[in-house]
């Protein structure tokens, strides 16, 4: 039932994706509306997967279900996933159509690389039940998600800065949100990822201790940890004070996320050395 | 012309941009006190419905008439009193269009595919106003009440389910929508236009019309740039052109129209400007010849810089795209024009089925009543009541082929625009209506 309910989604995933950016390449009402109508119930479909996998087949509820490589991957793609539904009721109404179009290939992506690990028996080792811990993946997992967010809103800040510069059509153009929305927007979501992010790694850093004696144990993960939430620091205080043009702004955004991303993701799982690795 | 027919027939006399230049178009445009004028001498002589159009491009008059020839000749000598023009100076202008041609006219031109300007939106809203004059005056009836409802939704699908009122023409229009693409609030912004120049001032008008925040002009001419203010109709700070890059620093939209041999505004200016702003982007719109701003300005981060070739080759992307929309919106416009065809067909032939039905119930009530008081004298109330559903029964079912017939014959029309089907329903209407004459 499992591996037919994760084959239904994500087919319905891919196919939305392809549509969502159809969508965008057309501009046709008609094709927004059959994506938007596939991504409800992929979202449906996506919903009852994680029920079946940890309420039905284990009894590992979501925050557990974490441990595992499946579970984490399903626990981002979640977490995107409610962060979307929660813009869609937001301020950025007028943009979520934008942003959506470029999140939902990233789940698919998210989904797709959890699939080597459907059946994977490799949890992260750190199990002694502290307190601090669930909050600690809860918080770091919205951190990475806000994040992921500014890196959509960079993107396409990049994107409209080029079209506008470009000059050539104002078709394109037409379809995505002012730049101003765009930056501001990404500095609404660069301020909760830098605030997510330094609570996490706060709450990790108690919960190392509260299990190893020591907050800090010198391995690569930790400290590319530290010097990215240190440049994200310095991120937030150049672009807050306006101190940044938006151009180099959103260069250096998309150039960080995509370094986190390898630390969150693939490192967890390759990098199997210290407590964060899948093992 | 088209020969008289028996049936009310749609006509169309007109002429347009496309066929007459400005000066004699005028000619034939009517005040609204002269219409009721118009209506009454053109609807003496044969014409049934009328809606006289006018717009600025176009002047147009579509009727109802059972005599076409007669009509046309009304048409035509109240138009010669209208222009004060004898008719061969204007005839050569003018084009007579008649039953499907003129419907499908009145589609394209509601729909925008014939306007100056295509896919513009404001002739849907001219029509709209010119038929109301028609209704108000009691000119327009069943059939062009009908037409011009069909003209209206027509117009509505294909501004709907095509691109072609999509990315705007207009130079000043572009420059308003790239500024609103850039800036969340226009109402939030600053301008500030440099120098006197016409497309200047229009395109601050249309700012204007976004309600944009604080205006700034900078201009030789003190005087000069105060008469601009109050044509826009705004609170405007007039700053002489020395004080340029002071006044530069709080704009956020700079449309430049001066007449300068060289730039006044330089990447270095800009530079300092861009730097104070902090992240906040500035978009400049160069109109001039010579341009005004240095192109070295567009390649600065967050400064967005627009000259006249580029806003006319957004334009011209822009109309290519529209063009590219007309084959289907002429699609949508030709199923239109059969949908309002097939209903209009189906009138010539509902006279000839009341006629026939009259005429059978004449006979039978006529009959019932000349037996009711010779040999029927005998039958109660209730038994003749009896009888007399029987005959109307005889009298239906009789009636039911000929009816369905004219009915299948006018389906079979459907389809086919040449002049033959098109008209049979109608002949086979007078052919039946003939057999049933006393």
């Amino acid at each position: 039932m499992f591996d037919v309910l994760f084959i239904t989604t994500l087919v319905l995933f891919v196919v939305t994706s392809v549509l969502c950016i159809y969508s965008l390449h057309t501009d046709d009402d008609r094709h927004k509306n059959r994506a938007r109508l596939l991504l409800i119930a992929a979202i449906a479909t996506f919903v009852a997967l994680g029920a079946v996998r940890f309420y039905l087949t284990t009894d590992d509820g979501v925050v557990r279900g974490a441990f595992t490589i499946w579970g984490y991957f399903y626990l981002l793609a979640l977490a995107l996933v409610v962060l979307l539904v929660y813009l869609y009721f937001s301020r950025w109404r007028a943009q979520w159509w934008s942003f959506t179009t470029l999140a939902v290939p990233f789940i698919t992506l998210v989904l797709i690389i959890s699939t080597p690990f459907l059946d994977s028996a490799r949890r992260i080792t750190v199990e002694t039940g502290h307190w601090l811990l669930p909050l600690h993946i809860v918080i770091a997992i919205l951190g990475e998600i806000f994040f992921f967010l500014s890196f959509i809103g960079s993107v396409l800040y990049l994107v409209m800065e080029w079209q506008l510069k470009k000059k050539a059509s104002m078709r394109f153009i037409f379809r995505l949100p002012t730049l101003e929305s765009i930056e501001k927007f990404n500095r609404w979501a660069i301020a909760r990822a830098f605030l997510l992010l330094s609570f996490g790694l706060v709450s990790g850093a108690f919960v190392a201790y509260g299990v190893f004696a020591t907050m800090f144990q010198g391995s690569p993960k930790e400290i590319i940890l530290y010097a990215s939430w240190t440049v994200m620091l310095s991120l937030f205080w150049l672009r807050h004070g306006g101190r940044l043009d938006p151009h180099r702004a959103s260069q250096l955004n998309v150039l960080l996320f995509v370094v986190l991303m390898f630390i969150f993701m693939f490192a967890n799982i390759y990098i199997t050395m210290g407590f964060h690795g899948f093992k | 012309m088209k020969e008289s027919m028996n049936r009310p027939e749609i006509g169309l006399i007109g002429l347009s941009h496309k066929t007459a230049p400005v000066d004699l178009r005028e000619r034939f445009t009517l005040g609204d006190e002269e219409l009721p004028g118009f209506f009454e001498k053109t609807c003496a002589e044969g014409v049934d419905e009328i809606v006289y159009l006018s717009t600025c491009n176009r002047v147009e008059i579509y009727f109802i008439t059972s005599d076409m020839n007669a009509a046309v000749e009304s048409v035509l000598g109240v138009l010669e009193g209208v222009s004060l023009l004898p008719r061969g100076k204007f005839e050569s202008s003018l084009y007579k269009k008649y039953s499907r041609e003129a419907v499908l006219h009145l589609l394209s031109v509601a729909s925008s595919l014939d306007s100056m300007v295509l896919g513009e939106n404001e002739i849907f809203f001219q029509v709209k106003n010119c038929y109301g004059k028609s209704v108000r005056a009691g000119r327009a009836g069943t059939v062009l009440n009908r037409l011009f409802h069909q003209a209206f939704r027509t117009a509505k699908r294909v501004r709907s389910e095509t691109e072609i009122s999509k990315n705007p023409l207009s130079i000043a229009y572009i420059a308003t929508e790239l500024a609103r693409k850039i800036f969340d609030d226009l109402s939030c912004q600053r301008a500030l236009l440099l120098g006197a120049g016409e497309m200047g001032e229009l395109i601050l008008k249309y700012f204007t019309k976004y309600n944009i925040g604080e205006i700034s002009i900078v201009n030789r001419s003190l005087a000069n740039a105060e008469r601009i203010a109050r044509d826009v109709n705004r609170e405007a700070h007039v700053v002489p052109l020395d004080d340029l890059a002071s006044a530069a620093q709080g704009a956020d939209i700079i449309i430049a129209s001066a007449s300068s041999p060289s730039f006044l505004v330089t990447p270095e200016m800009m530079r300092s400007i861009a730097k104070k702003r902090g992240s906040r982007p500035v978009f400049l719109i160069d109109i001039a010849v010579p341009r005004n701003v240095d192109p070295g300005v567009g390649r600065l981060d967050n400064v967005f810089l627009y000259n006249i070739d580029d806003l006319k080759s957004i334009a011209d992307e822009n109309l290519k795209h529209r063009l590219r929309e007309i084959d289907v919106a002429e699609g949508l416009i030709r199923s239109d024009a059969d949908e309002f065809y097939e209903w209009y067909a189906g009138l010539a032939v509902v006279p000839a089925i009341v006629k026939i039905r009259n005429e059978f119930e004449a006979i039978r009530s006529g009959e019932l009543e000349r037996y009711r008081r010779r040999k029927l004298k005998h039958l109660s109330d209730d038994d003749f009541h009896m009888v007399e559903d029987l005959t109307r029964q005889i009298m239906t079912k009789t009636l039911h082929n000929p009816i369905t017939y004219l009915k299948r014959y006018q389906t079979k029309a459907k389809g086919h625009h040449d002049r033959e089907a098109q008209h049979g329903p109608g002949e086979a209407a007078r052919i039946i209506e003939e057999l049933f004459n006393k």
